[in-house]
């Protein structure tokens, strides 16, 4: 009687078991499908609106209607920059300049800016589209009134505070100089960019 | 007890008594991690909420098919898909908050509060109640976060939403703004909060 009654036991026990094994399998099953559907809906959306803000702010840093051509990144592996994207902007195939989408790390995370170019090597225009410094340290350095000191620099060049007539600026002196650092970086970019189309 | 008592009763439970952050001192990490501003902690109380009142309420609608040995995994594997769908939809229609935030919405996956709201009410109560609770959780959760914010924001800065609070003069409080700054702005407010309590107890 006893023997059974363990017998009966064990075999709801297995039953138990299985049931619960597939309610998860249930459970993953259902999961996987809803994540896929979302991730479907989002991806092309995703991509759309990062293109929509990229296509808007190039055509400010450069400040006219151009073509917009990804170079490839091959052409800037000895800058080891992971995030580095090189726009040329080309107008009835002519190249009238190049953009440079940077993310660099700042203090607190990090700092994603665009520069516009010229052809003839000048800075037209920067913007900072996204960082993760301190409201207090940020309101110093990713305004127009600093930015627009390093319109129509030249480059080759270092970017010292001498050179350029910027004094450290009190308080975001290491968000700054992450600024000054990420322009330089693209003026070297410009510089692979050209030679790499023998334009040097 | 009427229903709408009831109702009442668990919405002030979550968000005020019986507060996540405030009263039971969980879910801290993102409470001192990005209350950095307003708009960050306003956003991640949206999610936070969001995630916990969907969850709550689809463990509730099947606890009956799950058993305790299982009831952990089955609670990561809902509360994973809802924070998933939240951080995808973060990515496209706020790609600058979303980039904000970082890692600490994907955290919500495990944050303690909602583990333990599925395991103390939504897997014994009804689906509908459960909902309330998951939505007076995430209020309570959201309020603690913005005062954070708030505060942190006022006293570091010097500004809220644009405005200047103290005048030209005021030179901003950065501890305020750093890691060391929010555990010292979430010491204060328990404080102020406990010497509340103390006060209307000894009344």
């Amino acid at each position: 009687m006893e023997q059974g009654e363990g017998l009966l036991m064990s075999n709801i026990s297995k039953k138990n078991n299985l049931f619960s094994v597939f309610i998860i399998f249930v459970a993953l099953v259902l999961s996987f499908g809803i994540i896929s559907i979302v991730h479907n809906f989002t991806t092309k959306r995703f991509e759309n609106s990062n293109y929509i803000v990229n296509l808007e702010t190039l055509m400010k840093v450069m400040s006219g209607n151009y073509e917009f051509v990804l170079l490839n990144d091959s052409i800037f592996s000895s800058l080891k920059q992971n995030k580095l994207k090189v726009y040329k902007a080309i107008d009835e195939g002519i190249i009238e300049g190049y953009c440079v989408d940077i993310t660099v790390d700042g203090i607190n995370g990090e700092i994603n800016l665009v520069t516009g170019i010229s052809h003839s090597g000048v800075i037209n225009d920067t913007e900072i589209l996204f960082y993760n410094e301190s409201p207090t340290f940020g309101s110093k350095v990713f305004n127009d009134e600093y930015l627009d000191k390093f319109k129509g620099l030249n480059y080759p060049m270092e970017f010292s505070n001498e050179v350029i007539g910027l004094n450290a600026i009190s308080g975001a002196t290491i968000t700054s100089n992450t600024v000054k650092d990420a322009l330089n970086i693209a003026l070297k970019a410009i510089l692979l960019a050209k030679e790499s189309e023998g334009l040097n | 007890m009427s229903s709408n008592n009831k109702l009442l009763n668990i919405f002030r439970e979550g968000t005020v008594k019986n507060n996540p952050v405030f009263f039971q001192l969980i879910g801290l990490c993102p409470v001192l991690a990005i209350t950095i501003s307003v708009k960050n902690a306003f956003v991640m109380g949206i999610a936070f909420t969001l995630v916990i009142t969907f969850s709550n309420f689809i463990i509730s609608l099947f606890k009956k098919l799950i058993s305790a040995q299982t009831k952990l995994i089955i609670y990561l594997i809902v509360i994973s898909v809802f924070v998933s769908i939240v951080d995808m939809l973060l990515k496209v229609y706020l790609p600058t908050v979303s980039r904000s935030l970082g890692v600490f919405v994907p955290l919500i996956a495990v944050n303690c509060i909602i583990i333990s709201r599925l395991d103390n009410f939504a897997i014994k109560k009804n689906a509908f109640l459960s909902m309330v609770d998951g939505i007076s959780m995430g209020v309570g959760f959201s309020i603690a976060l913005i005062v954070v914010a708030f505060v942190r924001m006022i006293l570091g800065t010097g500004t809220i939403f644009g405005y200047n609070i103290f005048g030209s003069n005021y030179k901003p409080v950065l501890l305020m703004l750093s890691p060391a700054g929010a555990f010292f702005t979430f010491g204060m407010i328990l404080a102020l909060i406990q010497w509340i309590v103390n006060k209307k107890e000894a009344k």
